[in-house]
């Protein structure tokens, strides 16, 4: 009975050596290797409380995102994000875009993103721009292309017009939306 | 129609809708419904051109598209034609290819018709025959048509 306790023991320990072992060599404080039920899709790995930038190939600031929590996952390679915030730059002058939601799917390549819940997008006024605020929920953006578009209810407020509809897709490098069903527009006289 | 009915928002309900905001034009298509104060106009496709956030003109194309608006004294004016323009600040509905108006008992018909919302007044040129044609009921017979 003491030998297999002590081989129970010895496991437990070499188990702790290794997952020590990996926290402090190769992985940030906090980037934590976490071994998921088996039947579902295990996580990777994932990170807290993280912010990236993405650059182009000039090395021009693309896009941020911040969030709680990011999980990659070993499957598939997409990912989930927390409390996302994503930070969508186009070209000068034009202001860049914060689009937000309660949650996020990231797709493997990192080119489509799904807002998920409620989703905010809002580009602040500029020289020739008015400024945008879009209320939505499950709105799918492709970064690379900047574009978003969504199948839910849709309302669009700019100081002087107020738009909704049910879906819709925005061009936000090109400044056009497309309202799918039902729109309806107030202009407001200034 | 009177100097505030202008300040009044404008109100645009349709199908689908395309709004760049680059170049100021929307295009609103199907069903499309149009209303500012006492004035409606309808139509298939309407363009909404507002280069600096303000509207300037629209225009809209249907079979027909329509127009309704009333006068002080509440009397409704209707026309129909297949392209309507109309210019909000001179107030101004331009309406061409198969243009008529009516007013009351009264039926204006021409090839083009500028009718002035704020004055009700109204400029007819040509019609089916190269000439104007209206048909104006004396107000007796039409006060005593049933």
């Amino acid at each position: 009975m003491k030998k297999r306790r002590g081989l129970f023991l010895g496991v437990i320990l070499g188990l702790a050596l290794v997952v020590w072992q990996l926290q402090t060599q190769e992985q940030p404080a906090q980037l934590l290797l976490l071994e998921r039920d088996a039947d579902t899709d295990p996580v990777e790995f994932f990170l807290t409380q993280f912010h990236s930038w993405v650059m182009d190939e000039q090395g021009q600031l693309v896009r941020e995102i911040t969030g709680t929590r990011l999980e990659q996952y070993q499957t598939e390679g997409d990912g989930s994000i927390w409390n996302p915030i994503m930070v969508l730059y186009g070209e000068e002058p034009a202001p860049a875009w914060t689009v937000q939601s309660e949650t996020a799917w990231v797709s493997p390549e990192g080119d489509e993103i799904l807002m998920q819940g409620a989703a905010t997008m809002r580009r602040p006024g500029a020289e020739g721009f008015e400024p945008v605020t879009v209320n939505s929920s499950e709105v799918t953006v492709f970064p690379d292309l900047q574009q978003a578009t969504t199948r839910q209810h849709a309302h669009i407020i700019t100081p002087t017009r107020e738009t909704q509809s049910i879906g819709m897709s925005a061009d936000l490098s090109k400044d056009t939306l497309d309202m799918d069903e039902r729109a309806r527009t107030i202009y407001v006289p200034q | 129609q009177n100097q505030n009915q202008r300040q009044l928002p404008i109100y645009i309900e349709s199908d689908s809708a395309t709004l760049d905001d680059q170049t100021g034009l929307a295009v609103y298509r199907g069903n499309v419904v149009i209303t500012q104060g006492d004035t409606v106009i309808t139509g298939d496709t309407v363009k909404v051109f507002a280069p600096q956030r303000q509207i300037e003109w629209m225009t809209s194309e249907g079979q027909p598209a329509t127009l309704l608006t009333l006068d002080e004294e509440g009397q409704e004016t209707r026309a129909n034609a297949e392209h309507m323009e109309y210019r909000l600040q001179e107030e101004l509905a331009i309406l061409t290819r198969h243009a008529v108006v009516w007013q009351g008992e009264d039926e204006i018909r021409g090839d083009r018709i500028e009718y002035f919302l704020n004055t009700e007044q109204m400029q007819v040129y040509g019609g089916p025959t190269g000439r104007f044609q209206g048909v104006f009921k004396p107000r007796e017979e039409a006060e005593a048509a049933p």
